[in-house]
């Protein structure tokens, strides 16, 4: 029976191999893609009925800031008053960085977590446990937990509970390994517990806001329930204490949006688009055995007259079927897992789990059989037709279920050109998006610029006046340093977060009123040199010297949009700004300088910028930065030499170019536009082939009435234009479909597009004649064979045609 | 001058390791306004002839002329050319167009001989009315008895003004009654003055020619 089949296929193999380079392209890049999808976005998080889980954040209405930590405070008053959660948890809004000692100094990611937030997402230890409720005092024994990236890396897997690690100069001892896919926090390598630096700490303290919070609704309770009860909430705390809480609300978003944020309708739409390539390269198949089918109800036919039983010669069919999806399963297995190997590759590391991506071979064989049924109806339904073998005697009716099948091919044919269109639109939008986000300006130089951060040790350095003295000594000795043009220091480099410190300001002259609308500023607290080194323009007044400090009268330095906003103009020098509101008793700070926007918190985040002398601000920098005249990688060992020779306990951390930190901002981007780009490629090529594949048929079903067109005077190239014609009819039809899907599709997608219009007429033109173009070239061999037909042969052989 | 002029006309087509005569030495004529028959068993060759007269066939040896053009001489466009000012072709199994309605299948050659679309119309509208086949012109292929489509089949080989007709086995697929009213259209169209060449197997039909031309194994026998 196989053999047979095999044999049938071998004696015309041109179709049943292009079957199988379709179906194997199409099952390869769908389930791909499908399995990125899944593993990011629709598999679970070990989360128990993560459902009910929802993360809370501030928000203020009347300033439109959409995300603001919250205190510890209110997660002790909220926990407390709401009914409707069942508990609620909170952890740091951002992973801190601290360095481990073991012995020499590693710099990690950490968070911490209060004893409400492993219980309240149901989470178990991998190895040792989780935090007990002796851990979650002020008198913690110091215990931490690790991520099991860490425990890979940094630990070699080896046994690691209770072993003791000094930690910025606390001993401290690890008790459990976290799960692998628990990605809560966020890239945190290490857990501490919270309540040890809150629960005895001072007022400010427990009112800074810098908490993410976590809630699990009690069953029953929707979402809208719970924010009604939080709003209730909220208004009472602002009735009680208008200073603290005054216009502060707390909103509740599902946890599942929180954790995959804009990941999830990317993946969503990844997820669909897989199911459409499926569908694409399953009518292909669809369309050669149909074809197949129909060439051969002659031979069945007579077959079936010779005795063959309906049932045997179904069962050739799908043999043949079957094969064909065999072999093309198999190749596409293998093509399917270097696709999701180089998916995780260029993938960033900001998509959630995306290390966790991994071909399952149930999911690639329900794609697989999944295919294989729809193809084998097709074929079946094809050979099955009344009027198909049923009648050798009928002429006409035989006629006519060719035309049928000639006219369902056509519409097969359509359908995969529209989805061709739509994915074509989709891939151009989301690569003149890509274009538009590498092309923003984010302010600083990209080239020979070196960053680092320098992350002080606690113990020598708890005081600022050495932290301050450790900078100002390695920013001289880096001056002077061969290679190096200039040096500053910073709090915080551009891109590095998404989160920054957000500063309430008045500027002087205004009211109360005006005062309120002012927007959060992005404040950062410099060293001179830093604006030369990271190449950031100064358009008015001077830099930051060494004059600026803590005696001397109190400066600033803002960014052009800020000047513009509030005075309409960049010559604002000698301008007034004070820190907090109208009423607030901060000093008066002198503009004296207006340097270039830059994009600190994203590169699609326009903020207004701030800067403040490090010396006239509380903090001190943590980021190096080096404007180099030899290649920024050849100065980052000149830098760590330095810092080793003047601490060796310092670590030279998270060393970047200004390269590196745009690079990181248009991943994304980038992974987007290019899974969509192979997509709507995939899906052209299986539409040619498809084209292909159906007007083949045609030609061939009408070999005979070419012959007798020439018969009757018709040249080559009127042949030829008879099939493009068709060929056309269809991408037209394609082309309006396509074009009316396109408008929702994008829409779908204007989330994540950045600098471009929703549909932009130009690029919808263009991808309809490059669907054209495709049902053109798909159209060419079999147009080019009808042009070439032998009237003599054509009448002939046609004699068997009607 | 005979209209079309055969000598020596030879075809032979590769079989085996030597090859396979389908034609020997043909010999024929066919004057201006004659209606000529050609007969012979099966395998003679007729339809092979009849495609080298109709111009669709280049591949054979000997000396062929159209009013006294040497078709050996043409060249492929040329004769394409020559092709669709002189001959109108009607098939055994009528060969019309199955998406095309009957009127549509008048338009084809007309089409392919560049004619202008208004004089299209008026040229297929007459021919409609000629057959007296306009009630049915906007009728497809399969909804005309056998008859009723070798009518338009026929009806489309005039409909270009050719100055002959070749027809292989028109009646070939019909009952008698219907071969008669085809082989009477024919009979019209002849002393209309159409010059028609036709290959049949029935004495009957061949009654309604001036002559016969007898066909046997790829040769003309007297
Ligand atoms: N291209 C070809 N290659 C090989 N053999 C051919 C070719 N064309 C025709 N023949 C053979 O030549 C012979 C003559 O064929 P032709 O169709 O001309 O006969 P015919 O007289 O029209 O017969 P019928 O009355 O059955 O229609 C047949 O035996 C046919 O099989
Ligand atoms: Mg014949």
């Amino acid at each position: 029976m196989i053999l047979r089949a095999l044999r049938s296929l071998l004696r015309q193999p041109a179709a049943p191999a292009i079957a199988v380079i379709t179906l194997a392209l199409g099952l390869a890049i769908s389930t791909a893609l499908f399995t990125v999808a899944r593993d990011v976005v629709l598999r679970p998080f070990p989360i128990r009925e993560q459902d009910r889980v929802a993360a809370i954040w501030s928000h203020v209405p009347s300033r439109s800031v959409p995300h603001l930590e919250i205190t510890y405070a209110e997660y002790e008053l909220i926990r407390a008053q709401a009914k409707s959660l069942e508990d609620m948890a909170a952890l740091s809004a951002a992973n801190f960085d601290v360095v481990m000692n073991i012995p020499d100094p590693v710099q990690v990611r950490a968070n911490f977590v209060t004893r409400t937030f492993y219980p309240l997402l149901g989470a178990h230890a991998q190895r040792g446990r989780l935090f007990i409720d002796a851990e979650h005092t002020p008198k913690s024994p110091n215990s931490m937990l690790i991520s099991d990236r860490l425990w890979r890396t940094l630990f070699g897997s080896r046994n690691v509970i209770g072993k003791v690690i000094d930690v910025q100069g606390t001993q401290c001892t690890i008790v459990g390994v976290l799960p692998p896919d628990l990605n809560v926090p966020a890239f945190a390598d290490v857990v501490f517990t919270m309540e040890p630096n809150f629960i005895n700490a001072s007022e400010a303290d427990r009112n800074n806001s810098v908490l993410e919070g976590l809630a699990r609704l009690k069953p029953g309770v929707t979402l809208a329930t719970a924010q009604s009860e939080i709003n209730t909430i909220c208004a009472r705390l602002e009735s009680v204490n208008r200073d603290q809480y005054g216009g502060v609300r707390k909103k509740l978003i599902p946890f599942v949006n929180e954790v995959l944020g804009t990941t999830r309708p990317a993946m969503i739409t990844l997820f669909v688009m897989s199911l459409l390539v499926l569908a694409i390269a399953t009518f292909n198949v669809a369309n050669i055995f149909v074809a197949r089918a129909v060439t051969r109800q002659r031979d069945l036919a007579i077959r079936a007259a010779l005795g063959a039983t309906r049932s045997a010669l179904l069962r050739e069919t799908l043999a043949e079927t079957t094969l064909v999806a065999l072999f093309a399963a198999a190749i596409g297995f293998v093509v399917a897992q270097g696709a999701v190997l180089l998916l995780t590759r260029v993938a960033p590391e900001t998509v959630p789990r995306i290390d966790q991506v991994h071909v399952s071979l149930t999911t690639y064989l329900f794609a697989a059989a999944a295919s294989l049924v729809v193809a084998l109806l097709c074929a079946g339904v094809a050979s099955l037709r009344r009027g198909g073998w049923m009648s050798l005697r009928e002429d006409i009716d035989r006629a006519h279920a060719a035309q049928r099948s000639r006219k369902l091919l056509a519409i097969l044919a359509g359908v995969q050109l529209t989805v061709a269109l739509v994915l074509l639109t989709s891939a151009a939008l989301m690569m003149r998006s890509f274009a538009s986000i590498s092309s923003i300006d984010a302010g600083f130089s990209r080239e020979r610029v070196l960053t680092a951060q320098l992350p002080l040790p606690g113990a020598p350095y708890s005081d600022a006046a050495v932290r301050r003295r450790f900078f100002a000594t390695l920013l001289d000795r880096l001056r002077s340093a061969p290679g190096v043009s200039a040096a500053g220091a910073t709090l915080i480099r551009p891109l590095e977060l998404e989160v920054g410190w957000d500063w309430t300001y008045t500027a002087e002259g205004q009211t109360a009123d005006t005062q309120v609308k002012n927007p959060l500023a992005n404040l950062v607290a410099i060293t001179p040199g830093y604006l030369e080194a990271m190449g950031i323009p100064l358009l008015r007044g001077r830099a930051f010297n060494d004059h600026d400090n803590e005696k001397s009268d109190k400066v600033m330095i803002v960014g052009r949009a800020f000047a513009m906003r509030h005075w309409g103009t960049i010559d604002v020098v000698g301008k007034r700004v004070k820190s907090g509101k109208l009423d607030s008793d901060k000093p008066w700070r002198t503009i004296v300088g207006v340097a270039g926007d830059v994009r600190y918190r994203g590169l699609m985040v326009d903020k207004l910028d701030v800067y403040h002398p490090y010396t006239q601000s509380p903090w001190t920098p943590q980021y190096v930065a080096l404007r180099t005249t030899v290649s920024p990688r050849a100065a980052e060992a000149t830098l760590r030499s330095i810092v080793k020779s003047m601490d060796p306990h310092v670590p030279v951390a998270a060393v970047r170019t200004t390269e590196d930190l745009v690079e990181a901002k248009i991943a994304q981007p980038r992974l987007n536009a290019w899974i969509i780009g192979v997509f709507a490629a995939v899906s052209m090529l299986l539409s040619i082939i498809g084209v292909y594949a159906v007007l083949n048929y045609a030609v061939r079903n009408r070999v005979g009435e070419m012959g007798v067109r020439l018969a009757l005077g018709a040249r080559g190239n009127d042949l030829l234009r008879l099939v493009l014609r068709e060929a056309v009819f269809v991408a037209s039809g394609a082309s309006i479909a396509g074009a009316i899907a396109s408008l929702f599709v994008t829409r779908v997608l204007a989330g994540f597009l950045y600098g471009v219009a929703r549909v932009e007429p130009l690029t919808l033109l263009a991808v309809v004649v490059a669907i054209i173009a495709a049902a053109l070239a798909g159209s060419v061999v079999p147009a080019i064979r009808a042009s070439r037909i032998d009237p003599v042969v054509a009448l002939r052989d046609g004699t068997s045609w009607r | 001058m005979p209209l079309i002029r055969t000598e020596k006309l030879t075809k032979t087509v590769p079989q085996g390791h030597g090859r396979l005569w389908l034609l020997r030495d043909v010999d024929m004529h066919v004057d201006e306004g004659e209606f000529v028959s050609i007969m012979g068993p099966s395998g003679a060759g007729k339809t092979t002839l009849l495609h080298i007269l109709g111009m669709h066939d280049a591949d054979w040896e000997g000396s062929f002329t159209i009013d006294g053009t040497k078709i050996e001489s043409l060249s492929a466009k040329h004769r394409a050319d020559l092709q669709r000012r002189t001959v109108g072709f009607v098939f055994q199994s009528y060969h019309l167009i199955d998406d095309l309605t009957v009127a549509e299948n008048l338009d084809v050659p007309l089409r392919y001989r560049d004619v202008p679309k208004r004089e299209r119309e008026s040229i297929v509208a007459d021919v409609l009315d000629r057959f007296r086949i306009v009630a049915k012109k906007d009728l497809y292929p399969s909804q005309l008895s056998g008859g009723q489509q070798q009518l338009v089949g026929i009806a489309r080989a005039i409909v270009s003004n050719p100055r002959v007709i070749l027809a292989d086995e028109p009646t070939g697929n019909l009952h008698s009654d219907q071969a008669r009213e085809i082989m009477e259209l024919f009979r019209t169209l002849h002393r209309g003055g159409t010059t028609i060449v036709q290959v049949t197997h029935s004495e009957e039909n061949a009654a309604y020619g001036d002559r016969v031309v007898r066909l046997h194994d790829g040769r003309v026998v007297r």
